[in-house]
């Protein structure tokens, strides 16, 4: 017992030589300063960091999560929500860039949304970390630069050309994150020929197993058959089946087939109204062994991916199509009689 | 103080101060520990409810000495004040066995009770605690501009900072001289 309270006396001895401690935010230690820090809002750190150079090196080495970030931005006035919203107003395009950069050098993202309209106030020069990346309108400056500028991880790429924008595809195809992510699509895309590239790129890269995109196409944009065309034709040596609504062609590793699925079953006549119906693509790599009666009939399950505003997994396509998106058991979609329409289509 | 000093003055401490003790009685008897601060007054302790100070728990676990020896040697935390010492043995008695809850709305709002408060707890190792009073250290300058926060907290701005860095340099350079003027003096 006698070298217990040895024990004791040593510890104690060791911890009544501490100071006394003063009661200042500057005489509190660096690691309890990043404990506040870490429960500090944006709001918070913001003002923080402007206090002092040693604060704002504080605050700029911790980062903050959040679920969901969105920057709508337009002529230097940022809007950037994350469940609330902080609206800011520049004076120059310099001051917008640095908050911008600032928010994406701290932020870690579980998904982010860029509406910009500005390429003034578009330069991303901090690494952008997310899960999944929206761009709603953006000019091709924008999503090229935020794609390149994405960290290592992310599973979703949605890019809205709603409005008539175009990308270069050359240049979004060579980028790393866009070769190699699971999911991406391009909404009322009017770039016809960005099933062909697609595909070319995931047999040029070897793409997993999985691997998916998506398009949707309005009346705005090119006809459906120019989409199927150019895919055709660019793929003619390849195609192992064709049929009404699917085309599956083989890639360079004998393990993966490319299967390019057309959503919903429209009768595509030469009249105009019809143009004006939504029109949907599937392109995804699959395994080569995969059977036709193994195809998912179920192409809601896919559509409302890219037009969850108007179309549910639920939905049964012909409900779709008449306009009447009622919610349906699954069962019953699975089960419904085949429609005689449905059969091989012409255009294919 | 010594460590020698402290063991003689806790070993006739002042009259426990009785805790309050929220949890329903243990089975078994339960043994207490002691602790004191700056004031000198000792507090009565349960195991149980140290067991949120991973510093003291530590030290408790290294030890086992029986409730007597305990009460002759309280574990002296001179560097701590008496009142910041007894709201951490209130929470740490509070809490005792208990799920700790999202929020804790008893934590001090005045400014040095609370920076105290941190410190102490990051210094007696009650991860909980500190979670608590840290976000409480946050909303401290919830919807403060950077110069309240700075008037708030008292931090100095760059320029300040700068002006108290050169005269620090200054005042070493002329006790630096002077130590040598000393030494040179010495040699003479």
């Amino acid at each position: 017992m006698a070298s217990t309270l040895e024990n004791l006396t040593k510890m104690t001895e060791n911890l009544s030589t501490d100071p006394v401690y003063d009661t200042n935010w500057c005489d509190m230690p660096e690691e309890i300063k990043l404990e506040c820090i870490k429960k500090m809002g944006f709001q918070q750190r913001l003002s923080l960091r402007c206090t002092a150079k040693a604060e704002r090196s504080l605050v700029d080495s911790q980062k903050i999560k959040y679920s969901w970030g969105g920057f709508h931005m337009s002529y230097c006035q940022l809007n950037f929500s994350r469940g609330s919203h902080i609206l800011k107003s520049f004076k120059n395009p310099i001051e917008a860039v640095e908050l911008t950069n600032y928010i994406l050098k701290i932020g870690v993202f579980e998904g982010i949304s860029f509406y910009y309209r500005d390429e003034e106030v578009m330069n991303f020069t901090e690494q952008i970390s997310a899960k999944c990346i929206d761009f709603e309108s953006c000019e091709n400056k924008t999503v090229v630069g935020a794609l390149r500028k994405l960290k290592k991880g992310v599973e979703i790429i949605r890019i809205s050309a709603k409005g008539g924008y175009e990308y270069d595809l050359d240049e979004i195809l060579a980028i790393d994150h866009v070769q190699h992510v699971p999911y991406w699509h391009i909404e009322d895309c009017h770039q016809a020929d960005s099933l062909q590239k697609v595909a070319q790129m995931w047999i040029d890269v070897n793409s997993k197993i999985g691997t998916t995109f998506q398009v949707s196409r309005t009346y705005q944009g090119p006809r459906p058959s120019e989409f199927q065309r150019i895919f055709l034709e660019h793929f003619t040596d390849h195609i192992v089946s064709k049929t009404g609504k699917r085309i599956r062609i083989r890639t360079n590793n004998p393990d993966r087939h490319i299967l390019l699925e057309r959503g919903l079953d429209y009768n595509f006549d030469d009249d105009d109204d019809d143009e004006s119906d939504y029109q949907f693509y599937r392109l995804i790599v699959i395994s080569a062994e995969m059977k036709e009666s193994e195809y998912d009939n179920k192409c809601n399950k896919w559509i409302c991916k890219i037009d969850y505003e108007n179309f549910s997994e639920n939905d049964d396509e012909q409900n779709i199509i008449n306009g009447n998106h009622e919610n349906i058991p699954d069962g019953h979609v699975e089960n419904r009689e085949r429609n005689p329409d449905d059969g091989d289509d012409d255009d294919w | 103080m010594s460590s020698t000093e402290q063991g003689t003055s806790s070993a006739a401490p002042a009259e426990p101060t009785t805790a309050p003790e929220s949890a329903a009685a243990p089975e078994v008897p339960e043994s207490f520990y002691y602790v004191h601060g700056k004031d000198k007054v000792v507090h009565k302790v349960s195991a149980g409810a140290l067991q949120h100070s991973a510093l003291i728990h530590g030290m408790i676990s290294n030890l086992g000495y029986t409730e007597e020896q305990a009460k002759a040697n309280p574990f002296p935390f001179e560097n701590i004040d008496g009142d910041i010492l007894q709201m951490v043995v209130d929470w740490c008695n509070q809490h005792k066995g208990k799920p700790t809850p999202p929020e804790d709305t008893n934590l001090p709002k005045q400014k040095e009770k609370l920076f105290d408060l941190v410190l102490a707890v990051n210094y007696l190792e009650i991860k909980e605690l500190l979670t608590y009073c840290c976000k409480q250290v946050a909303m401290m300058v919830k919807g403060k501009s950077p110069e309240e926060i700075r008037e708030i907290w008292m931090i100095p701005t760059d320029a300040e900072d700068e002006a108290a860095e050169k005269e620090a340099k200054k005042r070493a350079g002329k006790e630096a001289a002077g130590e040598t003027a000393a030494a040179a003096g010495d040699a003479k």
